[in-house]
């Protein structure tokens, strides 16, 4: 394999600045272009449902690195430049207008929200993804009345945990009548459910949204409810619609092969990329900050021929009124799920999930210390090739 | 050369990876939030030090020297 002289990396969150990093760390010392669409330096996105609304940090406690960082890892960073096209065949990339060559390419262009589908008023609903809808969400919570939320996943639970936590009167709104961390399984999730009811989250489900005005909505089965904010958190979609053409297998997100490889020299990290796992052969995107981190660090070694024969599982956090909720591993698909510290009816305890006998995952209510002394067992017997979180 | 180490308790999000490879540096309170013990630890840590910082999930972590 010839040497890698120039990396270009598109997408400028934790994935592609870490890729960014490792690189450098490695000691790699040829060009790095890491390109953004947005216009502000690489920001961290979880802080965004939760100290950005309700603790008030400033926008700039989010950024990950300043211009003097970037620029002492000697990484050109262009703000404000969407990509728009590739060709492998030609190694080049188009950032904008203009076609750019690359020796590889490491794609981390992310996840775009599911808009609601089209209904009166749908200007009035935001999203919650980047820094700009968070700021202007924060902004819009310091004079809002009564809050609507539209969506039964963890990111509707942590806006109507933050709007409750600012006072503000808060509906949440979702189809699935479910509402909670889905992933984590039932029982993670009837608690979630029961925590927001706790703290007074009026909950509409089983219903959709009909339509939106200034102050109030309407739902599907005419139930009027009064809002002046509405936030839509109803998933998210991989931004690969510039990837159309380039031959890429981009059916929800970039197929890569355990290694983040999507073609010759061209890779895909974070929560746009779907890995194939090496022990189950599916592949499937991991919305998970860790996840984007670990994977940044095997694709830094593959581009430059040092692989790194490490595993992610995608470990997961939230904190809900207060709660801090740590999950690792898979827990959707447990045969048995079992307290191995506290108790699964009290406030603290951590949970083991299996399939066959076999340790699949994890879950830490209020335990964080014990969760991470779990983990610590488990990874000791994986090395052993017997578990996997 | 010796590294120091600096941590954001307000950004700890109490995930546990330094503490899980960097347990010699790093533990958690009660709420897991990152507790650093050993503030400029000697050169035989450094490079479980650098891959917790890099691992943090929040950022929480930094590093001089």
């Amino acid at each position: 394999m010839a040497e890698t002289r120039s990396v270009v990396v598109v997408g400028a969150g934790i994935a592609g600045l870490a890729t960014s990093e490792n690189l450098r760390a490695r000691g790699f010392v040829g060009t790095i272009t890491l390109v953004g669409e947005e216009s502000h330096l690489p920001y961290n996105r979880p802080p965004l449902s939760k100290q950005l609304l309700i603790d008030g940090w400033s926008p700039e406690r989010l950024l990950l690195a300043d211009a003097g960082r970037l620029d002492s890892l000697g990484i050109t960073y262009l703000p404000g430049v969407k990509a728009t096209g590739l060709d492998v065949a030609s190694r080049r990339v188009r950032l904008g207008a203009e076609w750019v060559g690359y020796g590889a390419l490491v794609i981390a262009t992310g996840l775009s929200p599911r808009q609601v589908p089209g209904i009166p008023g749908e200007e009035h609903v935001r999203v919650l993804r980047t820094l700009d809808d968070g700021i202007g969400l924060a902004d819009a919570l310091r004079r809002a009345e009564r809050v609507m939320v539209l969506g039964g996943g963890i990111l509707a639970c942590e806006l109507a945990s933050a709007t409750r936590k600012l006072g503000l009167p808060t509906t949440l709104v979702a189809r699935h009548t479910e509402v909670g961390p889905r992933s984590l399984g039932s029982a993670v999730t009837e608690r979630t459910h029961r925590l927001l009811l706790d703290h007074d989250v009026q909950f509409l489900t089983g219903r959709e949204l009909a339509s939106v005005g200034r102050t109030s909505t309407v739902l599907s089965d005419g139930t009027r409810v009064d809002a002046d904010v509405v936030v839509a958190a109803i998933g998210a979609v991989p931004n690969t619609s510039w990837l159309a053409r380039s031959g890429l297998d981009v059916e929800d997100g970039i197929l890569c092969d355990h290694r983040g490889m999507a073609s010759p020299d061209v890779y895909a990290v974070g929560d746009v990329a779907r890995w194939r796992s090496p022990v189950t052969g599916i592949a499937r995107r991991l919305e998970s900050q860790s996840s984007a981190i670990d994977q940044a660090e095997i694709v830094a070694g593959a581009v430059l021929g040092d692989p790194m024969p490490q595993r992610s599982y995608p470990l997961f956090w939230t904190e809900l009124f207060g709660n801090r909720i740590t999950a690792i591993g898979e827990c959707v698909a447990a045969e048995s799920v079992v307290a191995i510290a506290g108790d699964l009816d009290a406030d603290r305890f951590v949970a083991e999930y299996t399939v066959s006998g076999r340790r699949t995952g994890l879950v830490g209510w209020n335990m964080p210390r014990e969760f991470r002394q779990a983990r610590t067992l488990a990874l000791t017997e994986q090395t052993k090739g017997t578990v996997a979180a | 050369m010796s590294l120091s180490i600096l941590v954001n308790t307000s950004a700890c999000v109490g995930a546990g990876q330094c503490a899980l490879v960097a347990g010699e540096v790093f533990e958690q309170d009660d709420d897991g939030i990152v507790v650093l013990l050993e503030e400029s630890p000697g050169g035989s840590q450094e490079s479980s030090v650098r891959r917790a910082a890099s691992l943090c999930p929040a950022r929480a972590i930094e590093l001089r020297g």
